[in-house]
């Protein structure tokens, strides 16, 4: 069970989680982050190992391989239900910002 | 020209900012971090340069392991692979530098990191900041007990003063370096909230001031054991911090020794805690034993050189013809709030083998607010089942109260207590003395 701390994910899990839908090693979700939001959001290394030893934990993700000191990991089934709840949430927020300008818009 | 440099390192743990300008600023310098293996780090000489500095706190490490486990060598090269260089790492706080222009820094989320720091003071700071304070509240009471209880030894005895006054001030120290962390974490994980990092006042600046309060506090105490003609006192001064640099040194070496051996930290960690009761028992056993011989050695030779302490002499008050008179003892403390003198004295007559004692006990106040408690103390002396004091006229005296012994059963005893503005005179005669005595008496222990 997803520890009650995810309950709400920041910025930074949210994309970790999102680039861990293919299995994919620390490095590579450093890499992708910036590109995937235009340089937007940077995530630390020691950020980074934290989260994914505190997702591992919490079943979010799962260990999928381990070469030398190289880990790749893998979103798990609780992991893909947060980010879609995680999704949900975020695209009321963006239906609740509309609505409050289409409504001032008609007024 | 030296290439290296050795400097103490007064942040404290949770001040990551403080450590991270420190190291900046030395690299400006042209000092570059070495190595953390104490409290005393050591610097290389480099080219000054501008480089980038970053603490993070590796939960699984502990100042016992022998070397980075391989979990935390994992970690150190995960950080590694983003530019970012391992300098060193003291407990859980590992050293990182980076030369590049703005780099991406180690921790981007302020509300992990505060997690992170907190876990590391809960593993070491806190908990041992806590015993501190138990101990210096065992220590604090302790000394009330004896200043409520025994006030005239307490106030005038400066080691007896000086110790409560450490306790105090340890644990005002203590609970200030508790409370500033507490206060700093609340307004941390609030500014954490809106993805702010908030740095702690400077810690080093904090403990240099303390550090300096402490050293003019131990000088005080190290002046007044050097320069008050007492060997005991001299003898405690210097074989309590002789005991605790040893102490200190034998755990250090202990540790540092086991770590050079690669013994596991669990191993290292049992073993040095050992070492430290085994030997903290041994050395404040053997202290406290060689004070205890000491102090009756010292006792017994005392009362042949203080007797000119004594301001009244038994013969003065008895008719000529005993054949031998003597001061049994005499007890002198003085500090900057009393004098308290104590005389035991008696006079012997051969031919009809008569005996007179004659006692006394004078306690200059020299600040008037402890008057009333030193009083009380004297009261006490004749305070049981049969005896009490009871306060007769003063003029006599020529004081502002004179109590005197009695009883029930057996009437009034030569035993008073003379109490003058600032001063207190006991005397305990073997007879009831006439009004020439007393005057005799008032001029010589009354000022």
């Amino acid at each position: 069970m997803p520890r009650a701390k995810f309950n709400t994910l920041t910025e930074q899990m949210f994309y970790v989680l999102l680039c861990l839908q293919r299995e994919c090693c620390g490095m590579d979700v450093l890499e992708q982050i910036p590109v995937m939001t235009g340089g937007r959001v940077h995530i630390g290394s020691g950020t980074l190992y934290d989260l994914l030893e505190q997702f591992t934990d919490a079943g979010l993700i799962r260990e999928t391989k381990h070469e030398g000191r190289r880990r790749s990991y893998v979103l798990t089934e609780a992991g893909a239900l947060m980010l879609q709840k995680e999704y949900g949430r975020l695209c009321a927020q963006v239906q609740d910002y509309q609505n409050y300008f289409e409504v001032r818009g008609n007024a | 020209m030296r290439d290296k440099k050795k400097s103490l390192n007064l942040y404290l743990l949770y001040d990551r900012q403080g450590i991270k300008r420190h190291l900046e600023e030395m690299a400006e310098k042209g000092w570059m971090l070495e190595k953390t293996p104490s409290h005393f780090w050591t610097y290389r000489k480099i080219e000054p340069r501008k480089i980038t500095f970053e603490v993070v706190y590796y939960q699984k490490a502990t100042s016992f392991d022998p070397e980075p486990s391989e979990e935390q060598k994992e970690f150190i090269a995960f950080c590694e692979q983003t530019g970012w260089k391992f300098v060193s790492s003291w407990a859980q706080m590992q050293f990182f530098y980076n030369e590049q222009q703005n780099p991406i820094p180690l921790d981007t989320d302020p509300v992990m990191e505060i997690e992170a720091i907190h876990k590391t003071m809960r593993k070491g700071f806190l908990p041992v900041y806590w015993w501190l304070v138990i101990l210096a509240l065992f220590g604090c009471m302790s000394g009330l007990l004896s200043m409520i209880n025994h006030p005239i030894n307490f106030w005038g005895n400066f080691i007896h003063c000086f110790t409560l006054a450490t306790w105090v001030m340890c644990l005002a120290f203590y609970i200030t370096e508790i409370l500033a962390y507490n206060s700093w974490r609340r307004r941390a994980r609030s500014a954490a909230q809106h993805g702010e990092f908030l740095a702690s006042a400077n810690t080093a600046k904090k403990q240099k001031i303390k550090g300096a309060i402490l050293l003019a506090w131990v000088c005080i105490g190290i002046g007044h054991w050097a320069f008050s003609g007492n060997i005991l006192y001299q003898l405690i001064g210097v074989g309590s911090v002789l005991c605790m640099l040893l102490l200190i040194l034998g755990v250090q070496g202990t540790k540092a020794y086991l770590k050079k051996k690669k013994v596991s930290a669990r191993k290292n960690l049992v073993i040095t805690l050992l070492v430290d009761v085994v030997l903290a028992v041994l050395l404040y056993g053997t202290f406290l034993f060689l004070v205890i011989k000491f102090s009756i050695q010292f006792a017994s030779t005392k009362q042949a050189v203080d007797v000119e302490r004594v301001a009244l002499y038994i013969q003065d008050l008895l008719p000529t013809g005993y054949e031998e008179y003597g001061v049994d003892g005499v007890k002198h403390e003085e500090s900057i709030f009393l004098v308290h003198d104590t005389v035991y004295q008696y006079a012997w007559d051969e031919e009809t083998d008569e005996e007179w004692y004659f006692d006394y006990e004078t306690v200059q106040v020299k600040v008037p607010l402890i008057y009333e408690m030193c009083k009380k103390e004297m009261l006490s002396h004749v305070d049981n089942e049969a005896w009490a004091y009871a306060q007769i006229g003063a003029e006599e005296w020529q004081a502002r109260e004179v109590y005197q012994a009695v009883s029930l059963q057996y009437g009034s005893w030569p035993m008073y207590l003379i109490c003058y503005d600032d001063r207190m005179v006991e005397v305990v005669l073997d007879w009831e003395p006439d009004k020439e005595q007393q005057a005799y008496i008032v001029e010589k222990l009354a000022r």
